[in-house]
């Protein structure tokens, strides 16, 4: 296509942990945006509909939402470099209103976008290899993964190599962009599940087999929303080899046999449950037969050469261990407090993965203002080779931090507010933008994120509380998973007034399960009440070193409900 | 009497507007016009010739009361449109984009 050899590859190092684009993929994402400033122009000029419109439009992230179009922008497996994250931050001054509000589907939206300026936004993101595309739509969505992936200590493959995989299989897959309904993979690297695996379409766990070779262990039927369901195995162990003549065989099933009269019906999850898990698991290996085995292989070869696209960050020889960070957690207590919650082992000697908190006291979950961005998007550069993750629980991890810099990284973050030493405690709370942005909300989901933060604000009793994860969603769509919150609340319409449901004993882990619900809705400012009389019966029984949701799991339903409806 | 305004986006940018005066689309809800069953009538008729015009998109009605002497929308929903979100109200388009003008 003309004008496309003016196109040069981003700014910043192929060291960046991220896949790199080669002139084919830039061709390819430049024809994308030509054709959507076409779409576009001819529908400003009246010669497309709405309702012809629309579906191009979302095939380009492009929703109309409460107050303006929305633009929700892919984060492959939520891995961005800082030249990306700067490219962001721009886009947030220069066409939205200086922030952009990072999601449980590692992406980000942007929320006060004009049309007419679409195109342009697209470009200006096309020039460091990101888009929007298929982040809407009946589609394969951004396959996501670990936040840890390529770093974590506990990792077997790195999983980011084959989110990749699917990424280029699912993007613009002839037979898959129109399925009966979106469609979402998830996939972990290592035996412990950060991602949420059993809560997607087909959730992919890396395992090995009694040989020690990696496989993989794959779930589907696994989503939220309306009909919540944990996922079901269909296959204990997959070799690598075989992982997108597998994807294709569910994938196939699904589209022939997904139901399309009923978009309540539609997803994977209701075909799995009413073929039952064995007949499906069945279809798919019937289907799995057929399918080319030389077609759809992935030999090693075409592994490497796509794990040779990532940048590798060139890691020092470093000692396990280091006097300053030591000498750091001996002498600053504030300090050592954030390292106990915000960091995360590294499989490299001397290195670690350290969180940045989004959520504030009182803050919006999620929300980062351009200078922010732009603070991480230095951050990235000056501590973790310039790349940084997006985690679904929407903070940002920065993978790769020397152990002899933590503190230094740690002093950063007190100026842009993103110090908080809160991750994975009751004030890291996952929260959807509800009714204060989105259209299809019931209810607000933020104000009553940032009441609970506020009421539990205090940093010694967070963490005497310990690990508890709260997700509030402002309707049934469950963007939030609050049915997988160790506390889940959704947001209601009760008689045109906004409502609350509390639910216990959720998990996203590989210990998955539903919320049960706590009692009958109740209005927005006694939420932070219940919750209170809730956390106060798991601090008089739980037992040396017992979490919330495993004294949950032990008391049941009966003493939590008993308290909570004590007036 | 129950009391209604008329509601849509604009097309080339999203913004939210309101049928006020003229009739003419405004983007502060406090510009909106209260219509009675029968004059709501005549302006979503109006709201449907701007659609086809392809000025605004999504034309449609709101409830709407009097509030201490101002109009105030009965949803939640049309309250956060009307106002912008409840949690960054500095960012409503009454707040920020305080102008009258042409679809
Ligand atoms: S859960 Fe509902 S309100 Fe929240 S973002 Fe999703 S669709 Fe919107």
């Amino acid at each position: 296509m003309d004008g496309i050899s003016h196109i040069q590859p981003p700014a910043g190092s192929q060291d960046v942990g991220i896949y790199h684009y080669d002139g084919l993929d830039r061709a390819w994402l430049a024809r994308r945006v030509e054709e959507f400033r076409e779409q576009v122009q001819r529908r400003m000029a009246g010669g497309l509909t709405e309702d012809e419109f629309k579906p191009l439009r979302l095939m380009n992230g492009l929703y109309l939402q409460l107050h303006a179009y929305m633009l929700r922008v892919a984060i492959p497996y939520g891995i961005v470099s800082s030249t990306q994250l700067r490219k962001m931050a721009h886009v947030a001054r220069k066409y939205d209103r200086d922030y952009g509000h990072f999601t449980t589907r590692q992406n980000i939206q942007f929320n006060w976008i004009k049309l007419e300026q679409a195109p342009d936004i697209l470009a200006e993101l096309a020039e460091v290899d990101i888009h929007a595309i298929q982040t809407s739509g009946n589609c394969i969505r951004n396959v996501t993964t670990d936040q840890f992936a390529g770093a974590a200590a506990d990792e077997i493959i790195d999983p980011r190599v084959y989110a990749e995989i699917l990424r280029q299989w699912s993007t613009d897959h002839p037979e898959f962009l129109f399925l009966p309904r979106k469609f979402k993979i998830a996939l972990t690297g290592s035996e412990k599940d950060r991602a949420a695996i059993k809560l997607h379409d087909i959730g992919i766990l890396t395992t090995r087999n009694e040989h020690g070779e990696p496989g993989f262990t794959v779930y589907v039927g696994g989503g939220l929303g309306r009909t919540p369901v944990i996922g079901v195995k269909i296959r204990q162990w997959l070799q690598v080899s075989d992982l997108l003549r597998y994807m294709e065989a569910i994938l196939r099933v699904y589209n022939a046999a997904g139901r399309r009269d009923n978009l309540y019906k539609a997803r994977i999850k209701i075909l799995v449950r009413e073929t039952g898990a064995e007949k499906f698991a069945e279809q798919v290996e019937a289907e799995f037969a057929r399918l080319s085995g030389d077609r759809f292989n992935l030999p090693p070869e075409v592994v490497s050469a796509i794990q040779a696209r990532f940048g590798a960050p060139r890691f020092a020889n470093l000692p396990a261990t280091s006097t300053a960070f030591d000498r750091a957690m001996l002498t600053n207590p504030a300090f050592a407090q954030w390292v106990g919650t915000n960091t995360h082992p590294h499989r490299m000697p001397g290195y670690i993965s350290a969180v940045i908190s989004l959520k504030p006291v009182g803050g919006i979950p999620g929300d980062a203002s351009s200078a922010q961005i732009d603070h991480i998007a230095a951050l990235a550069d000056r501590y973790s080779f310039g790349e940084a993750r997006v985690a679904h629980e929407q903070n940002v991890v920065l993978a790769h931090v020397r152990l002899d810099d933590l503190f230094a990284l740690w002093q950063e973050l007190q100026p842009a507010a993103i110090d908080t030493p809160n991750i994975g405690l009751i004030t890291d709370i996952i929260a959807c933008p509800g009714l204060d942005y989105c259209e299809l909300a019931n209810a607000r989901s933020i104000p009553v994120a940032q009441a609970i933060s506020e009421r539990f604000a205090d940093l010694a009793r967070q963490h005497d509380i310990g690990e508890l994860h709260l997700n509030i969603s402002g309707c049934i769509n469950a963007c939030a998973h609050h049915h997988v919150g160790h506390i889940g609340i959704l947001g209601v319409d009760k008689h045109g007034e906004e409502a609350y449901l509390i639910s216990l004993g959720g998990a996203a882990d590989e210990n998955a399960a539903l919320g049960q619900l706590l009692g009958a809705a109740m209005p927005a400012h006694v939420v932070p009440d219940v919750i209170e009389r809730v956390i106060a019966i798991y601090l008089a029984h739980r037992t040396q070193g017992e979490r919330f949701i495993d004294s949950f799991r032990r008391l049941g339903m009966a003493p939590f409900k008993e308290a909570a409806n004590a007036r | 009497m129950k009391l209604s305004v008329v509601t849509a986006n604009r097309l080339r940018d999203g913004a939210i507007l309101w049928l006020g005066a003229g009739p003419a689309w405004r983007e502060h809800f406090a510009e909106a016009q209260p219509f009675d069953a029968d004059a709501l009538v005549i302006a979503l008729e109006f709201g449907a010739r701007e659609v086809a015009l392809q000025r605004v998109i999504g034309v449609y009605a709101v409830d709407v009361e009097h509030n201490t002497g101002t109009l105030s929308p009965l949803s939640a929903r049309e309250r956060v449109r009307a106002h912008g979100p409840s949690v960054r109200p500095d960012l409503g388009y009454g707040q920020t984009h305080n102008t009258l003008v042409e679809a």
